[in-house]
């Protein structure tokens, strides 16, 4: 999308209100040129003493506050209209971001930090809502005053309205130099902000071994050059709108000089009627309150225009093809088949080596996988492939005939679940936690189902220590619990929905061997007619398992059953001595 | 209009503000000087059209003309002299309140962390102190500068023509009922906006940060249901304020016309009857503007002011949250310097501790000694206690009972900055810096390349970082799953032999480290505790076994203390753990 087209697209969508507010702004504003004339008659009659001025004049006055009344209706309902746009913009717009933030592929979120997204639909949404509030309405109304006005004037006195232009002339260039240079200032003070955003994020977030590291003088002197280039370019800007912006403003008090210097030279030859005079001052503060806002509405426009480069950012990502509008679609995949895996390659952007390399395996319906690797050796990146997590070339993973790389995300998801090994919360009750995601693939949870995943991940003890039990909020990113509490809530969380493929990716680091296995084995009693990959560095979470691929450097450099692998494997049978050997006090 | 708090907030903020006095004296010196000009300005008018226009004297008009040029200019560089330097001073004090908050934020108790959303400091650093550099300087100085003006010209009108200044001051009551119930109006909306729109804002953020979580879920439709609703709500809060908005400013504009109607409508006899001059009215006419554009500003003013008042409060909440060291006696670092070279001892005798002050104990009793070079292992199930010993430590929270005695020092009387070259903790989580890998081993201390390699061979990390592309140069991204954790984990270990500390820490950090890699660093471990002081959380034997002293630990008690050795020969809870283990491997 281009920025025209978007201004255009979103322009479209509130047509019908722009078009109501145009016609009523048109109205007012003539209605408004309308007025100083009736002033001007009126004021030309009050050296007449004849009763008929009188009434003449009575006429005028009333036919001023005639159209006065008149226009507050109509600006009322004007200003409504043209502003409401930037509100219904501000919230499609929203929607339509966290829409695709929602669908757009890893290799996005990985470039664009999440706090600098947050920046933007929260500062750059401003800039486009009052482009299409403000701005428009500001916009029609300019049109229509600098348009009407100088003509009513002209019709008064041509020359003396061709005087009062220097004044105005002058000041515009001088107001657009000034404002070219304001533009770019806030571009960049934007930028500088969301610097300072970022990094201040990232100091909060490492709060604990900053204060633990006595960091702190390091972090105040990165804040202080990061601040110091804020505050520079804030007064910059200041500079800018107090001695340059105001020039307008003053151009059109310079005006009314002009207006009563030859206007008043005018009149003394009498080319002019003070009455005239009078209704020149008018027309010349109906001119200075849209030259005013000439000002603002070129930043409205300006700041809108940067404001839509950030969006278009988000927006002009692709969402693969394959994607879109694909949640209304029947899955194409089916139930109950094998996952395929054929000479998987993975290699990092950037990085110099395969993070997996010709990696193949058959994962037969309702049987068990197990992965066991140093770390490093790509068991984390097979499960973000295997998840999709990772974009993989097609050819090379199948759910029975279907390739990964040509399902939908969001259907390929739903066979297959992954627990990760770093599990992330919402600020919600653990139970909203577990049902989590669940509505979206049309499940009603109910609480006794709930229940059963929670005790099923030995959570249920735990809970009943909370006072409030499974309603308990867990605070930010699960703050409230502990690491193994958290991850045993997410493997609830996984449990809650039935699936086709669960993927535990080292989940319970956290837990100690006697917990770990107690969840597995209650686990796979449960969970009929899934399947199931466990990756662990723990020999005996493994041992129950179907298959077992010990990962070395991206390569399977050994395949087997827990008893075939202690025969074919030094590193297993290796880890597998050392874990014996490594009898571990319960529950520490 | 104005609360007592508010007043406080407002003192605060002076105090910022008084190191920039001098800026300050200008900018008020030019107020008077601009108030004067805004007031001759009209006056002038009235002579041009009294003495020239009106009695068509050509004579002296010239003079007039020049004196409103000259009028005009002082104005515009007073007003500018006044804006420009008081936003100076405005801006300068955020600084210093920004660099303010991030010293004092680096001072905040663990507790405030763990009762603080990082997004809500984050806010307070940022857009609540832009708010007070937007709304509050733009709209104290935009609301000071119009009253005074207002009063200023109401003051001359007065002086000039009172019976004319009463018509304009009968039309006052309506506009100020009018404002007022609109101004409360939105402030009722304000405060439901700003609320929703801080829990759709929250809401986002918290999607963004678990978008993976989100994605992988195939979550989409229902956190987007969720976000809809705040949206909508939000908007339909906001068309409401535009119809407030558009009625206030078009209803003041529409009083301005009528109020000139009633102007020449009075005026005419007055005119006639020679009370008013010709060039009183006209004048009164033009100035009106001046009057009702500045009441009709008010309310917003007032209302970006009210706005901004709330962003004081919250950081003002900054600003009186205590440090971690207030009212704390310490004992000065000069003082200590020479005690705390070295680790020597540590003692803790009959410690109690809790979390917040009307919660349960977490420390209940608990003493122990341990000597320069003496390993400790902390043994017990989750919830123990364990974890605390080693954060009362670190002191990241303080406020025990009983007494700990680090080289004979009472710990709570040892400032924090003077301990932590003492200690290196390593955790299960581990932080990372937007730094490269070089910083991130040797933070901000001045380490060479060659001294940070050999700190991450000493753990076996050397290897992969050589694999990175940019090897120890390669730039890491906090949150981002560049390395996997147990690579992280290395990473923090080799912090650890960086700093060089007597005494380490250990909670549970090598829990997400595969078996064999483990296995290495043990060993290297080991032979870095040689000459170190060791205080370890641990569920491995190996780990246990060669401690000098094992604490059991048992809901916030010593259940049991010893060697390996003379546990076993006590036969309880440690022997009871390890034979219950013994027993479930034999099975297998």
């Amino acid at each position: 999308m281009t920025k025209r087209e978007f201004v255009g697209h979103y322009f479209w969508l509130n047509r019908y209100s722009y078009l109501f507010a145009m016609v009523l702004i048109l109205i007012v504003s003539w209605l408004q040129v309308e007025i100083p004339r009736h002033i001007q008659m009126a004021i030309d009659l009050l050296n007449e003493s004849s009763p008929l001025a009188h009434t003449t004049l009575v006429g005028h006055v009333q036919w001023v506050i005639g159209f006065a009344l008149l226009m507050t209706v109509l600006r009322i309902l004007s200003r409504m209209y043209a502003l409401n746009p930037g509100r219904i913009t501000e919230a499609a717009l929203k929607n339509d971001l966290f829409h695709r933030l929602n669908r757009l592929p890893t290799s996005f979120h990985q470039k664009f930090a999440s706090g600098r997204l947050i920046s933007i639909i929260n500062n750059d949404l401003n800039g486009i809502r009052l482009f299409y509030g403000v701005g428009f309405l500001q916009l029609f109304n300019i049109v229509f005053a600098l348009s009407l006005t100088p003509v009513w004037m002209y019709r008064i006195s041509p020359v003396l309205t061709l005087y009062t232009a220097i004044p105005i002339s002058i000041a515009f260039v001088i107001f657009f130099l000034g404002f070219r240079k304001m533009r770019v200032l806030h571009v960049q003070r934007l930028q500088r902000l969301q610097d300072l955003s970022e990094q201040l994020m990232n100091d909060l977030s490492g709060i604990d071994v900053i204060k633990a590291q006595n960091m702190g003088e390091w972090v105040q002197q990165k804040t202080q050059t990061i601040n110091q280039r804020l505050l520079e370019t804030t007064l910059k800007i200041a500079k800018i709108q107090t001695f340059v912006i105001p020039v307008l403003d003053y151009a059109n008090h310079l005006m009314k000089v002009v207006i009563l210097g030859f206007g008043g030279y005018m009149l003394l030859r009498s080319e002019l009627s003070i009455g005239q005079i009078t209704a020149f001052l008018s027309y010349s503060v109906l001119l200075a309150l849209p030259l005013m806002h000439l000002g603002r509405i070129v930043t409205v426009f300006q700041m809108g225009m940067v404001s839509i480069d950030s969006v278009l950012s988000i927006l002009n990502q692709d969402i693969p093809s394959r994607d879109t509008d694909s949640e209304a679609k029947p899955s194409p995949l089916s139930k109950g088949a094998s996952l395929q895996v054929k000479n998987l390659n993975y290699r990092y952007a950037g990085a110099t080596i395969d993070a997996l390399s010709q990696v193949s395996f058959t994962l037969d319906f309702g049987k068990k996988l197990g992965i066991l690797g140093e770390i490093g050796s790509g068991k984390s990146t097979l499960v973000n492939c295997l998840n999709h997590y990772l974009e993989v070339e097609s050819g090379h993973i199948f759910w029975g005939d279907s390739d990964m790389a040509t399902t939908p995300l969001s259907h390929w998801r739903k066979h297959i679940r992954t627990v990760t090994q770093d599990p992330y919360l919402f600020s919600d009750s653990i139970s909203e936690n577990v049902k989590f995601g669940a509505s979206s693939r049309g499940f009603e949870s109910d609480d006794s189902k709930i229940d059963k995943v929670l005790s099923l991940s030995q959570l249920g003890d735990d809970l009943s220590r909370f006072s409030q039990g499974k309603h308990t909020v867990v605070g930010e990113k699960g703050i409230m619990l502990s690491g193994g509490q958290k991850q045993r809530l997410s493997i609830a969380r996984a449990l809650l929905t039935p699936c086709d493929l669960l993927v535990f990716d080292n989940v319970l680091s956290a837990v100690d061997y006697e917990t770990e296995r107690q969840i597995l084995s209650g686990m796979f009693e449960r969970i009929q007619g899934q399947s199931v990959i466990v990756v662990s560095h723990r020999v005996s979470a493994l041992e129950q398992m179907d298959e077992i691929l010990v990962l070395k450097q991206g390569q399977i450099i050994a395949r087997g059953t827990h008893t075939q692998l202690l025969a074919t494997s030094d590193y297993y049978r290796q880890t597998w001595l050392l874990q014996q050997h490594e009898t571990e006090v319960q529950s520490a | 209009m104005l609360k007592s708090i508010d007043i406080q907030y407002l003192k605060h903020f002076l105090q910022f503000t008084s190191k920039y006095k001098s800026y300050t004296r200008i900018g008020l010196m030019m107020m008077p000087i601009s108030i004067a000009c805004n007031l001759a300005f009209p006056w002038l008018i009235i002579q041009v059209i009294d003495q020239h226009l009106s009695p068509k004297q050509f004579e002296g008009l010239p003079v007039i003309i020049f004196a409103m040029i000259l009028v005009l200019v002082i104005n515009y560089i007073a007003d500018a002299f006044y804006s420009y330097y008081l936003r100076k001073t405005g801006n300068l004090s955020i600084f210093d309140m920004r660099m303010a908050l991030v010293a004092r934020i680096l001072k905040f108790p663990r507790s405030y962390f763990d009762n603080t959303a990082t997004g809500i400091t984050l806010s307070r650093l940022t857009s609540d102190l832009e708010t007070i550099g937007e709304s509050f300087v733009l709209g104290i100085l935009g609301l000071v500068k119009d009253s005074l003006n207002t009063i200023a010209i109401l003051g001359l009108m007065f002086f000039i023509n009172w019976q004319l200044t009463l018509v304009v001051i009968l039309v006052f009551p309506p506009v100020l009922l009018l404002t007022r119930f609109v101004r409360n109006r939105l402030r009722a909306l304000y405060l439901m906006t700003r609320s929703t729109l801080a829990k759709g804002t929250g809401y986002l953020q918290e999607c963004l940060l678990g978008v993976k979580t989100v994605q992988l879920y195939a979550a989409q439709t229902e956190v987007e249901e969720k976000y809809h609703g705040f949206t909508e709500q939000f908007k339909q809060a906001q068309l409401k304020v535009n119809a407030y908005d558009a009625a206030l400013f078009s209803i003041i504009t529409g009083i301005t016309s009528i109020t000139i109607g009633l102007l020449i409508w009075y005026g005419s006899n007055e005119v006639l009857q020679g009370f008013v001059t010709l060039g009183v009215l006209i004048a009164f006419i033009n100035t009106l503007e001046k009057i009702f554009v500045p009441i009709r500003d008010f309310s917003s003013q007032i209302a970006s002011i009210q706005r901004s008042f709330a962003a004081f409060e919250h950081i003002e909440e900054l600003f009186s949250q205590a440090l971690e060291e207030d009212n704390r006696v310490l004992i000065s670092s000069e003082e200590l310097k020479t005690k705390l070279i070295d680790f020597q001892s540590l003692e803790f005798k009959e410690v109690r501790f809790r979390y917040k002050a009307d919660g349960p104990y977490v420390l209940n009793g608990i003493s122990f000694k341990l000597k320069q070079g003496e390993k400790l292992a902390l043994v017990g199930t989750t919830g123990s206690g364990k974890s605390t010993i080693i954060r009362l430590l670190t002191k990241s929270y303080l406020d025990y009972e009983g007494s700990i005695l680090l080289n004979g020092i009472e710990l709570s009387a040892i400032p924090k900055q003077s301990i932590s070259h003492l200690f290196s903790l390593m955790q299960q989580d581990v932080y990372l810096f937007d730094q490269d890998v070089q910083f991130n081993i040797a933070l901000d201390k001045p380490l060479s390349l060659e001294q940070v390699q050999e700190a991450a061979k000493y753990v076996y990390a050397h290897e992969f970082i050589q694999s990175l592309p940019n090897q120890y140069q390669h730039q890491l991204k906090s949150g981002s799953s560049q390395l996997s954790a147990g690579q992280t984990q290395l990473i923090s270990f080799a912090r650890a032999v960086a700093k060089g500390s007597p005494l380490l820490m250990l909670d549970e950090a090598t829990s997400s480290v595969d078996s064999v890699t483990e296995e290495l660093i043990q060993n290297a471990l080991s032979r870095l505790f040689k000459d170190k002081t060791v205080i370890a959380i641990a569920h491995r034997l190996s780990t246990i076994r060669h401690s000098d002293l094992i604490l059991v630990m048992d809901k916030g008690r010593v259940s049991e203390q010893g060697k390996h050795a003379q546990l076993l020969a006590l036969g309880g809870v440690y022997a009871g753990l390890l034979q219950e283990h013994k027993l479930e491997e034999a099975e297998q």
